[in-house]
């Protein structure tokens, strides 16, 4: 009798110390994450110009955007050779 | 007598074209594009960009870029041609181009595209936060020197469509670096008044 009462007082420790050790939230090290310089990208460029825009055209100007900077050094290319065009011709 | 006098008219105009055309040879394309290319040297991009023009009722789109020119007056060139000993037109060039590089006066000089067509901007200002200008419809060129009016009188002479003013808005993250910044101010264009807003990309 006694040992039965044993064994189920044993049995009874066993399962505690089993739903402690799975139930409790082991301490893994966190990785420490320092914060870092924001870099100026196009996205958060374009954000500002949306801020300074407001929230309707938001999405008509990214679109426009876009177009206009792959345009972009082309342009200057262009505007550069025409000035030294017109300009040239005041030199001879 | 009538004779004699076309002949003495006929050697004269003989003369004045043998003089004149005493040195040079005619100028050919090649001489057109190395001029061209020496004034290219003294092109010095301060700042472009593109952006959005708006209002309740429509938008445009624009990019624009404004350099610093290096130019000579006029009556400085004439002076210089009219006084060389040149030969040949690379002498000459380099003879201009030392004016240039000594006497010249720097001056800035932009266009901008608006709508597919292009304008110049004129009375430019350029500052580290602000930038104003005329928007004037394109001279023809050519044609202001042939009259003998130089580029500038030229330029002014355009009827004005325009104007810009902008204020920088943003900041990079590193202040010297030519990343973009957000510019925005008011563009009148065609007697309708925008609000601009641009990306614009520094280069002093």
């Amino acid at each position: 009798m006694i040992s039965k009462m044993i064994i189920a007082i044993v049995a009874l420790l066993v399962i505690a110390i089993l739903a402690y050790v799975i139930t409790t939230p082991r301490n893994v090290p966190q990785e420490q994450v320092t914060p870092g310089p924001t870099e100026i990208t196009e996205e958060t460029v374009s954000s500002e110009v949306s801020s300074v825009l407001g929230e309707q055209y938001s999405s008509l100007i990214e679109e426009e955007l876009n177009n206009l900077s792959i345009e972009q050094t082309d342009f200057n290319t262009q505007t550069q050779n025409s000035m030294a065009n017109d300009l040239s011709q005041f030199y001879y | 007598m009538k004779k004699s006098l076309a002949l003495f008219v006929i050697i004269i105009a003989m003369t004045t074209t043998l003089v004149l055309a005493r040195n040079l040879p005619a100028m050919t394309v090649a001489n057109k594009l190395s001029y061209k290319t020496m004034l290219q040297n003294y092109f010095h991009p301060v700042l472009h960009g593109y952006g959005i023009g708006f209002n309740e009722s429509s938008y445009l789109t624009a990019k624009w870029n404004i350099i610093n020119v290096r130019i000579l007056a006029r009556n400085t060139i004439r002076q210089i041609a009219s006084a060389t000993n040149a030969t040949d037109w690379s002498q000459l060039r380099a003879e201009i181009q030392t004016a240039l590089q000594n006497s010249g006066t720097e001056i800035k000089k932009g266009r901008i595209r608006i709508g597919g067509t292009d304008y110049i901007l004129t009375n430019i200002t350029v500052s580290n936060e602000t930038a104003t200008a005329d928007i004037r419809e394109m001279p023809v060129y050519a044609t202001c020197n042939q009259q003998n009016i130089s580029a500038e009188d030229c330029e002014i002479s355009t009827t004005k469509v325009g104007d810009l003013s902008l204020t920088k808005k943003t900041e990079a993250y590193e202040d010297n670096s030519t990343d973009p910044r957000v510019w925005a101010g008011i563009l009148n264009f065609k007697n309708v008044t925008y609000t601009f807003v641009t990306f614009a990309y520094p280069r002093w």
